[in-house]
């Protein structure tokens, strides 16, 4: 899906020849190079990274595979005219219709990216894809039940993080409807694969996790380095300051991509910050993070995770920060 | 990539999947009941790669000329991004990275740890001997009630040795609730025995809680160790 298609196609046979030496000349280096690499890193380091990277894609790998193949179902199987009846005709509706819809899909982040692709090829207007996209991480029972877990007798936790989440997935909805027409044209013609539909069911998971599992890896590399080098102390540092807490654990729920059912017992653990900033912190991380970001610049072109990511920051935390002032 | 790589890079990642999640060798990332849900990931994804691989080759021409007239090639084209998706496997295979240890706890040893459970914390059965008590439940005992339902009483826990810069040394835990990138660790300081084990070496401390010392306290958590035993790192490391 990259905008480098044409030239690459031009330079088809040369070039693809080319890369494929480059990388396993690499990775050869790399593996023979271990034994004198290793010693001069510091080696407890490089291991708490390892183990914390392959731990995030070993966690989404059955999650990715479902909803690639749930994707492929819905590319496959599923008529524009079947899906026109259950999604609202007016974008305007459909788009609460899709956050509410995101209730029922419990599962990973990683597993929506490859079902809103199929939803926008079959035709689904991309604002409510992208609405579900948004909700189905983090307002589904599994993530409710974690967070009342994680917060023991603080019920108000639970409603606020569903509120926030579910606002935050509409009004961006509602937002790019409004006010990126040209962005969402681009979406549309992107994501219109019309090989999709030729496909069989096996050839459309084959695609689909080709082109979905390279971003997670790197998002998940990504997450791990920050994980392994940033101590939280620092981010306990500035836990007293109402603004810069919130700030600072938005960004941390960012770049850390904890998986939606597990990051209400980390947000539990910042026990110096307020639960506003808590808050925010729940909502972010299911809505954006490293490992989505970098999943959807694969999905749907660089340009559009430019604007996207700090569009659904930005109201993730407006929302949080009013429901938090609201409610808690 | 060609479409036999693209085949070869699946099934490389579903037989590592697989090799993991059939030994003990997924309890390092992940919790218990992942083992199921990554067998059946590993299963799939191997059959799909033998489906591409046998699936016979598409008629290059009709494809080269679809994909001219938008630019786009729809057929079998990867990102180059598709070629990260070896690395787990490479990292897996050639560094094998171990569980969590002391180098973790050593670096999360400030975090706050889990609060006590809201319901009424019930006493410690009685018994003769030692009680065997998590590393996790004895330091919220500690923080509650001024550690009146573990004053006294002999315990037993069991974790692996952690350190610090002052050449204390600890009986230490990491509990995951997802995956290990979302570890916390908690760990009890061992007093009155200066033989330090081996650092990430596993251990059964048994001894009685140094009085006014809890989480947040004035002190660390900690045990006056009357024995220390060696012990064989459990399969599941984390609680």
């Amino acid at each position: 899906m990259s905008t480098k298609t044409p030239v690459r196609a031009a330079e088809k046979s040369g070039f693809r020849l080319g890369q494929t030496e480059v990388v396993a000349i690499v990775l050869l280096v790399i593996l023979l190079s271990q034994r004198w690499l290793l010693p001069l890193l510091d080696h407890d380091l490089f291991n708490t990274w390892g183990t914390i990277f392959v731990a995030i894609v070993v966690q989404s790998a059955p999650f990715l595979l479902g909803g690639v193949l749930l994707s492929a179902v819905i590319s496959t199987f599923l008529s524009e005219k079947a899906l026109s009846k259950i999604v609202p005709k007016s974008p305007v509706l459909g788009v609460p219709v899709a956050g509410l819809a995101g209730i029922g899909l419990p599962g990973c982040e990683c597993a929506a990216v490859p079902v809103t692709n199929s939803l926008i090829r079959r035709g689904v207007a991309p604002a409510v894809a992208l609405t579900f996209l948004l909700a189905a991480p983090a307002v589904n029972p599994a993530v409710l039940v974690s967070t009342a877990v994680a917060f023991p007798g603080q019920p108000m936790m639970v409603l606020a993080r569903f509120l926030a989440s579910l606002i935050t997935a509409v009004a961006v909805g509602w937002i790019m409807l409004a006010r990126g027409k040209l962005l969402l044209e681009r979406l549309t013609k992107l994501g219109r694969d019309e090989h999709a539909h030729e496909r069989s069911f096996l050839g459309n998971v084959s695609h689909d996790f080709l082109h979905a599992s390279g971003f997670l890896v790197l998002g998940a590399m990504l997450a791990a380095a920050v994980n392994t080098f940033v101590p939280r102390s620092v981010v306990n540092t500035v836990a007293g300051q109402a603004v810069l807490g919130i700030l600072t654990l938005a960004l941390f729920a960012f770049i850390v991509a904890l998986c939606s059912e597990s990051d209400a017992f980390v947000a539990a653990s910042f026990t110096a910050f307020s639960d506003t900033a808590k808050l925010v912190f729940l909502v972010v991380g299911p809505a954006m993070d490293i490992k989505l970001a970098s999943m959807e610049a694969g999905q749907f072109g660089m340009a559009f995770a430019l604007r996207f990511v700090p569009l659904v920051i930005i109201t993730a935390v407006a929302s949080a920060v009013g429901i938090g002032w609201w409610l808690l | 990539m060609t479409r036999t790589t693209q085949a070869l890079v699946v099934g490389f990642l579903g037989a590592v999947l697989l090799r993991l999640s059939l030994g003990d060798g997924y309890l390092r990332y992940v919790t218990d009941w992942m083992k199921w849900p990554l067998v059946a990931t590993g299963v799939v994804l191997l059959g799909l790669t033998a489906w591409m691989l046998l699936r016979p080759a598409p008629g290059e021409h009709d494809h080269e000329d679809s994909d001219d007239h938008d630019g786009h090639d729809h057929g079998h084209k990867v990102p180059a991004m598709t070629w990260l998706a070896i690395v787990p496997g490479v990292i897996v295979f050639v560094a094998s990275p171990p569980s969590l240890g002391a180098y973790l706890a050593e670096r999360r040893a400030d975090d706050p740890v889990a609060a006590a459970p809201d319901a009424e914390i019930l006493p410690l059965p009685a018994s003769d001997g030692p009680v065997d008590v998590e590393v996790a439940e004895f330091m919220w005992r500690a923080g509650v009630e001024d550690g009146a339902t573990i004053k006294d009483r002999d315990v037993r826990l069991t974790g692996f040795v952690s350190t610090d810069e002052n050449g204390n040394w600890y009986v230490t835990r990491i509990a995951i609730a997802c995956c290990a990138a979302d570890a916390s660790a908690s760990r009890v300081r061992v007093e009155d025995y200066d033989d330090a084990p081996e650092r990430d070496s596993w251990v059964a401390v048994t001894g009685r809680w140094v009085e006014g010392t809890a989480p947040g306290g004035k002190s660390e958590t900690a045990i006056e160790a009357a024995s220390v035993e060696p012990r064989e790192a459990p399969a599941n490391t984390y609680q």
